[in-house]
């Protein structure tokens, strides 16, 4: 009993971390590309600010249900 | 855009109350609510953000235009996407950890909620369209 509550604290320990560690660098990749972008064309900054704005909500929105999922795991089963 | 963000918004809020009325049928009222609460941290969360988006809108209309603006907006906006990402991150896993430990609602239903409503942001690119620059 002991070792399976361990193994789902360990669970939601990778879940949140690799969560945390993909958006972060998906959204690193994306602020990048974004001042890339306006710097080769400055006249196309508000249409590159609405595209990061939509694909940062993407970026953010698989590791936000990792978050859930993790979090699931180490109140709701535990 | 903007209506676009608004239509996003208008279908978070339909999953929040169909979701609610089907829970309440398939299973109890307070599954209802712990679905509920689930879609409507999303919503919230979305709210935010297009609010955000709305905010670097009206900063770009402020600004004049010129080289060095342009510049300043761009690292404007970076660093406020930057900060939106954490306030939502904070959020989301504060908001669930008060559903899951605090007020004890149905776990199962809280998942199914949120993934519900997060969904949503996972086909938005689908149908969002980009305006012309002018």
């Amino acid at each position: 009993m002991e070792l399976a509550t361990s193994l789902l604290y360990i669970a939601a320990a990778l879940m949140l971390g690799f969560g945390a560690l993909g958006a972060s660098v998906g959204i690193g990749i994306l602020g990048g590309r974004f001042l890339e972008g306006a710097a080769r064309q400055p006249e196309l900054i508000p249409m590159l600010r609405t595209q990061f704005f939509i694909v940062m909500g993407l970026v953010d929105a698989v590791p936000m249900i990792a978050v859930a999922f993790g979090l699931f795991v180490m109140f709701a089963k535990t | 855009m903007l209506s676009e963000y608004r239509r996003l918004l208008g279908l978070q809020g339909a999953i929040v109350v169909a979701g609610a009325i089907i829970s309440s049928f398939a299973a109890s009222f307070p599954a209802a609510m712990a679905f509920a609460f689930g879609s409507c941290i999303v919503l919230a969360s979305s709210a935010f953000f297009v609010w955000r988006f709305q905010q670097g809108a009206r900063h770009t209309q402020n600004e004049s235009s010129g080289r060095d603006a342009n510049a300043a907006n761009a690292e404007w906006y970076l660093r406020q996407a930057y900060r939106t990402a954490i306030e939502r991150f904070i959020w989301v896993a504060g908001m669930l950890v008060v559903g899951f430990k605090l007020l004890e609602l149905k776990p199962f239903w809280m998942l199914a909620g949120f993934l519900g409503g997060q969904v949503i942001w996972l086909v938005a690119p689908i149908w969002m369209r980009v305006e012309k620059v002018k």
